[in-house]
């Protein structure tokens, strides 16, 4: 089974980062504050922000090691990233936008980029720039833009935070599957105690740049280590 | 009754002061179109020091306009993307050649590639002779246009979002093509804007080009040098040449007028 891992530190700003995740096709929750670094680490682990130590694996490949010198380049890692603002170029259709990444002949590109739009059911707006999206739309163009070169792992920085109430229900059921389908690691920031929930996977809470807690939801949910924890789950707060 | 009098008055002389300011900045430009016949015009334009001077212009604005595009879009690149506290610096820096005056910086080219200048002997023992040519045309060109094209090619890279430039990297593309396929075409609008006005600016440059280049016809005198020229021999040809720059001027601005972006979010 594929793991990537991190073991990094990171300093940026005021933001002091010290962190070691490992995921598996299970997946992994990233919860905590605002300013906490969650965004960062998955900023780290596509190589857009350099550690300034520690080590980066996906199966036996070394993405980043800071003794070893290693620094694989973002394009050569394999590693899908959905930022919060899923990011579509706005200069290109839908359709465009998920041929980026792919290659071979143009006319063979966009036409396995529109049966990915097909089956994420936005064949229809496959022609439609992303300003012309809604919110739902946008989210699946940019999840297949995101699966369409075969990623080892896919890394989501708020997948549903950018959705209205109606939307989000069916877009989370819909991303969850796809995820699920997928058996591939990957990593969901999210904010919303029903959104952790869907995803149904181990869980990390950050804290000011330390992983403060880890562990299945329901032992989270039971004893969270934090005032943080506990108001995101409900649960009691740590005695 | 009182207050709206008081507010009538206001506004009669805000129009007032307005209105003549407008008038002071559009009836020069009238007065160079209507004081002169056609037959004036066209024996202008069929003055000798016309066809060379327009020549020599279009030839070292396209010149100029390429070396500012080639040298400065890296440049605007660094400073739109870069958080350095030098990037900051340098900013300020490029923008020194708008409030230099032009004979100023015609002085300062001068003393600095001219033949005894800081440079000089250097270029020399190279062989190269720079002032007073039209390579010194197109270098005092750059010099005075540069801040209006780095100016907005910086602008419109800092307005890129970086999450589509790291997604493009995620999706396979080494970073030469992240630049040709997502960010020049972001960033074109606010590119061509600039290139636009750095062109319009070193078109119009004179006291530069005069102190650094002379006034050589042919070689280094361009329109604006070639209206000062014609004004102490022939007045229409001074305008002919005049009403050119203006009509160019005015093609700018409209082509530059402020359009909804189709692209912005």
């Amino acid at each position: 089974m594929t793991v990537l891992a991190a073991n990094i530190a990171v300093r940026l700003g005021a933001l002091d980062l010290e962190v070691a995740l490992e995921v598996d096709a299970r997946g992994l929750v990233l919860v905590g504050p605002n300013g906490a670094g969650k965004t960062t680490v998955l900023l780290a682990m596509v190589g857009a922000r350099r550690p300034a130590r520690g080590r980066i694996t996906i199966a036996d490949d070394v993405l980043f090691d800071g003794a070893g010198r290693v620094d694989q380049p973002t394009e050569d890692r394999g590693l899908a990233y959905l930022p919060q603002n899923y990011a579509l170029f706005p200069h290109l259709t839908a359709v465009a936008n998920v041929a980026f990444g792919l290659r071979g002949p143009r006319a063979e590109r966009l036409d396995r980029a529109r049966s990915l739009l097909d089956r994420l059911g936005v064949g229809a707006v496959a022609d439609r720039r992303p300003g012309a999206l809604s919110g739902g739309e946008q989210q699946r163009v940019a999840l297949a833009r995101a699966l369409a070169p075969s990623p080892r792992a896919i890394l989501l920085d708020e997948p549903l935070a950018a959705l209205d109430v109606e939307s989000r229900a069916s877009v989370r059921a819909f991303l969850v599957a796809e995820l699920r389908t997928l058996q591939r690691p990957f990593i969901v920031i999210a904010h919303d105690r029903d959104d952790v929930r869907a995803f149904a996977a181990p869980v990390a809470v950050i804290e000011h740049g330390r992983v403060v807690q880890r562990g299945e939801l329901a032992g989270l949910e039971a004893a969270p280590a934090t005032a943080f924890t506990a108001r995101l789950f409900g649960g009691p707060p740590p005695g | 009754m009182r207050p709206s009098l008081g507010r009538r008055t206001w506004r009669a002389a805000g129009y007032a002061l307005g209105g003549g300011l407008l008038a002071f900045l559009v009836i020069p430009v009238v007065a160079l179109f209507v004081t002169g016949s056609p037959a004036d015009w066209l024996a202008g334009l069929r003055h000798p020091i016309t066809a060379p001077a327009l020549l020599l212009s279009v030839v070292t604005t396209a010149g100029s306009l390429g070396v500012l595009v080639v040298f400065g879009t890296p440049l605007a690149w660094w400073l739109g993307r870069s958080e350095a506290r030098v990037a900051r610096v340098v900013e300020t820096v490029v923008q020194l050649p708008i409030v230099v005056p032009p004979a100023v910086a015609g002085l300062a080219l001068l003393l600095a590639f001219g033949r005894r200048g800081l440079l000089g002997p250097l270029l020399q023992g190279a062989g190269i002779d720079i002032a007073f040519s039209t390579i010194a045309v197109v270098l005092a060109q750059v010099f005075v246009a540069a801040p209006f094209y780095i100016q907005a090619a910086t602008a419109a890279f800092a307005g890129i979002d970086e999450n589509l430039l790291v997604v493009a990297r995620t999706l396979g593309a080494r970073p030469a093509t992240v630049l040709f396929r997502v960010a020049l075409p972001l960033a074109r609008r606010g590119l061509i804007a600039g290139a636009a006005l750095a062109w319009a600016r070193a078109l119009g440059e004179f006291g530069a080009t005069l102190m650094f280049a002379g006034n050589l016809p042919g070689r280094t005198q361009t329109l604006p040098l070639a209206v000062y020229t014609a004004l102490e021999s022939d007045v229409r040809a001074a305008q002919a040449l005049a009403g050119i720059l203006v009509i160019i001027a005015l093609a700018i601005i409209i082509f530059l007028r402020p359009r909804r972006g189709r692209h912005r979010r």
